[in-house]
């Protein structure tokens, strides 16, 4: 046993009433040194403890019982109505009280919490691919966003956006697990009608025809999209990536048309109603792409065409573009309007190929994409193409208002495309 | 100076369990003016002992014993209120609200703590008389403990003015009960080398 513990026991005993001599008598060999400590603790214990004074004492308790008064009325009020319910609700439910400041604190906190975590949430779900979890979160989220855009241009610009993403979607998907994601594709169709739908009910020519321009540019970029992923993939996908292209060339060529006649849009709305076209026509479609019409030019030829129009209403367009039904027979006809200095050389292209002809309806709305020929895409086939006639860039003439959008043709001399396209992809996708 | 009724029931008031702390305390989070007056009562002398201890003037040690609940009551919401041990942790608390407040104390007058103890020990008594042949007041006594370190003295007033088992200031302090009994050991034998000293100081009343 050591000194300490042999003390610590004295001490207890004597704080007991036990007496000094007592303990020595039972620790002899530490007697000596217990001895005077011993003999100080007895002082001790028979010493009055410092305390306050009785006013003293007085005084700080009056002062610390206004304090508390006060510190009490002060989260009372603050604590509000809300703080008073909570507090009664409590105490029916007998709950266990918490102080009311960190609780209020507490609730806020949680609020700014689930702000952080909801935005955190739909952050990451903006990045998801279908075959994630918070996928539909993301979806959920941009309908809200639809249903929240309040003007129709607006609208018309988000579901061009959404198309967007859907395609791109698709090709990350495509990309990274092989496949083509035939419900994205339905979706991404159905955007675009949407956006279509939204263009088409804006009164003003102007903006209608803006509109309608950006419809095209990005429909434009889209269907060159399709065509990347379609010569970059092998054959089973190709069906629906071809449809999906053929569809983009429909609606571009509707994009044509209504810049002749405002009214198209609506009509087209009403009478085709759905959209997408039948991978079947595939089947055959080894050879079909008649989609490569070149973006450019359309816009050129939507944006060119408001500048007539100064009236408000939406009148039929300009008879200028007109000329082009001379053209050849065949489709060849509606691509030609666009650009109207184009159209000789177009027409002959456009009829050139057999195949199709034999396609069924869909695809025929499609065939004044035939413009093909204006494709930009780099293939290594168009070389064995012998180009039927150069001209396109040639007969360009400067009466053209629209000199920016189309730089492909200019660009590429080589009309070499306009042979079969499938041909030329043939080669790839084998 | 007798033991006041005021003291007397401070004492006896001072055996408090750890349930009734608790309770006490949850009730003073809500600012319930009664919790706060026990609390006081419980308290008051015992703050108003280890200031007085540091503190030379009277007037100032008041003072500073009215600010430590002045403290307590800014800073109970934060309290964590546990059932286990409550009386010496809330104890515990209270002597650092205490220390604190010490500390800006003599920061603000720019005084120093007394000198620790082991400082003045060479300063030993050249009379061979014991404290006990002298005789020794309260005053006297309490001057001397107020030369001991603030460990030292704190184990001597708990364990000798508040009644508290070695046990227990242990877990006031947050130590060992092995380092609680060397410790009063040691508060013990420097308070017996101060007292053998020629005069103590008597300025403590």
């Amino acid at each position: 046993m050591t000194l300490d513990a042999v003390l610590d026991e004295c001490l207890q005993a004597i704080r007991s009433g036990a007496s000094v001599e007592a303990c020595l008598a039972r620790y002899p060999d530490y007697a000596e040194e217990l001895e005077p400590l011993l003999h100080l603790a007895a002082r001790l214990h028979v010493a009055e403890p410092l305390a306050l004074s009785s006013s003293a004492h007085a005084a700080g308790r009056h002062k610390l019982g206004a304090a508390v008064e006060a510190r009490a009325a002060a989260t009372e009020a603050w604590a509000g109505p809300a703080e008073l319910l909570r507090r009664r609700v409590q105490t029916w439910l007998r709950l266990p009280q918490v102080r009311p400041l960190p609780r209020l604190a507490l609730a806020f906190e949680v609020v700014i919490l689930v702000a952080i975590v909801g935005a955190a949430i739909f952050a990451l779900a903006a990045g998801s691919l279908p075959d994630q979890p918070l996928y539909p979160i993301k979806r959920v989220a941009e309908s809200i966003r639809v249903a929240l855009t309040p003007d129709v241009p607006g609208k018309a610009q988000l579901h061009l956006t959404l198309a967007d993403r859907r395609l791109a979607e698709a090709e990350i998907l495509l990309r990274q697990q092989g496949r083509v994601d035939e419900s994205l594709l339905a979706d991404w169709n159905a955007e675009l009608r949407a956006a279509l739908a939204a263009i088409d009910q804006v009164p003003e020519q102007v903006a209608f025809r803006e509109l309608l321009a950006l419809f095209d540019a990005r429909v434009g970029a889209q269907q060159a999209l399709l065509e990347t992923l379609l010569v970059q993939t092998g054959d089973v996908r190709h069906e629906r990536l071809l449809a999906a292209s053929r569809t983009a060339a429909a609606y571009r060529q509707l994009v044509v048309e209504a810049a002749n006649d405002p009214t198209r849009v609506g009509a087209w709305l009403q009478g085709t109603p759905l959209p997408m076209l039948t991978p079947a026509v595939d089947l055959q479609s080894p050879t079909p792409t008649p989609t490569p019409t070149p973006s450019s030019t359309v816009t050129a030829s939507a944006t060119a065409t408001p500048s007539p129009s100064a009236s408000p209403a939406r009148p039929p367009l300009q008879p200028v573009l007109a000329p082009t039904e001379t053209a050849p027979p065949t489709a060849g006809v509606r691509p030609t309007a666009r650009g109207v200095a184009r159209a000789p050389t177009e027409t002959p292209l456009a009829p050139g190929p057999p195949t199709e002809t034999p396609r069924s309806r869909p695809t025929e709305v499609l065939e004044p994409t035939a413009t093909r020929e204006v494709r930009p895409t780099p293939r290594p086939g168009e070389t064995e193409r012998p180009k039927p006639t150069a001209a396109p860039p040639t007969p360009r003439p400067t009466e053209e208002p629209e000199p920016t959008p189309e730089p492909e043709p200019t660009e590429r001399p080589e009309p070499t495309h306009e042979p079969e396209a499938t041909k030329t992809r043939k080669p790839d996708d084998g | 100076m007798k033991m006041s009724d005021r003291a007397a029931a401070s004492s006896r008031l001072a055996k408090i369990s750890d349930a009734e702390m608790a309770g006490l305390l949850r009730r003073a989070q809500r600012y319930d003016r009664t919790a706060f007056d026990r609390l006081y009562v419980l308290y008051a002398d015992k703050i108003y002992r280890y200031v007085r201890y540091r503190v030379q003037d009277q007037q100032a040690s008041e003072d500073l014993t009215a600010e430590v609940f002045l403290r307590l009551l800014e800073g109970i919401h934060a309290f964590r209120v546990t059932e286990r041990d409550q009386v010496a942790i809330f104890s515990g608390y209270l002597y650092r609200i205490a220390h604190n407040l010490l500390y800006d104390y003599y920061h603000r007058q720019a005084l120093r703590p007394v000198a620790p103890l082991d400082e003045q020990v060479s300063d030993l008594s050249d009379s061979h008389r014991t404290w006990i042949e002298r005789g020794l007041s309260d005053a006297q006594l309490h001057a001397a403990i107020g030369e001991l370190t603030e460990e030292q003295q704190q184990v001597l007033v708990m364990r000798f003015f508040e009644d508290m088992s070695s046990a227990d200031v242990a877990k006031v302090l947050g130590k060992t009960e092995g380092a609680i009994k060397a410790l009063q050991h040691r508060a013990l034998a420097a308070l017996e080398r101060i007292l053998g000293r020629t005069e103590p100081r008597e300025n403590l009343a």
